[in-house]
């Protein structure tokens, strides 16, 4: 069986607040995803930055009429991560639920989730 | 969360996650009053056909073309904007409910050449208002499926 792989970049709750807010959608304003995620505009300037740098997301600007306007779009590799990151997020809760962590008898747990160093 | 959550985190971070998904399929899709919007404008075609054949031999290149050009627009980022929808749904995800509607084109083509070729009185008002109904009723149903699915890929 494959380990499952957590994403250490969407270990955060606001990065993945906002990658599973822009993952049924493309070119989502950044107004929308700062209401939906309840962050203020240098919060998610930043986390949307180190996004984009990891690959994430993309990032477009431009002007509607002339108000400036920001939009973001889930990358396939950020769509790959997420998926990536969902399934070992169940593969936790599902063993959780089949297995304790330790039984009474000593024998060990289910195997450990790998976090990759890369990215923290 | 820590680099290694607890089985209670990682649900807690499930549900988020699908939280969030619904909240942008929600808001990515037309409000209600668009589809009926639409339901009401696609039935007042078919009548305008029926009763205006005049009018609306003049004016149904220029109509088709501007309904036309609202969609097209509403799906650019900046048409988007335009209209007030922060969010677009990503397309292309669900090659099978694409399937469902063009099977039920197909078949609603079929029954209006039906209905044209039996000299049906006045077919373009029942067909219009059949459309509009479709369009009305069906059209947010089929939008949160859509939509919903979209999410979940």
């Amino acid at each position: 069986m494959s380990t499952p792989r957590l994403d250490p970049v969407l270990l955060d709750p606001t990065r993945l607040t906002i990658v599973a807010l822009l993952a049924g959608t493309q070119w989502a304003e950044f107004s929308f995803v700062r209401d939906a995620a309840q962050v203020s505009d240098s919060v998610l300037s930043k986390r949307i930055s180190g996004l984009a740098d990891g690959g994430y997301v993309e990032v477009r600007k431009g002007y509607v009429g002339k108000r400036p306007r920001t939009w973001i779009n889930l990358s396939a590799a950020g769509r790959a991560a997420l998926s990536a990151h969902v399934a070992a997020l169940q593969e936790i809760a599902t063993r959780a639920e089949q297995s304790p962590s330790t039984s009474s008898d000593g024998a060990p747990g289910p195997d450990p989730v790998v976090v990759p160093e890369a990215m923290t | 969360m820590s680099s290694s959550p607890t089985p209670e985190e990682a649900r807690q971070a499930l549900h988020d996650v699908d939280r969030r998904r619904e909240q942008s399929a929600r808001a990515a899709g037309h409000s209600r009053w668009a589809w009926i919007a639409a339901g009401v404008v696609t039935a007042a075609y078919g009548v305008l056909a029926d009763r205006e054949p005049r009018f609306l031999s003049n004016w149904s290149s220029i109509i088709v073309v501007a309904l036309l050009l609202i969609v097209v627009a509403g799906n650019t980022r900046r048409g988007g904007a335009l209209l007030g929808r922060p969010v677009r749904a990503r397309t292309a995800a669900d090659p099978a409910s694409m399937l469902w509607v063009a099977l039920v084109l197909i078949l609603f083509i079929a029954a209006a050449t039906l209905a044209v070729a039996l000299h049906t009185p006045h077919a373009a008002v029942w067909i219009g208002l059949a459309g509009g109904v479709l369009l009305a009723a069906a059209g947010p149903w089929w939008q949160r499926r859509v939509l919903s699915r979209a999410a979940g890929r």
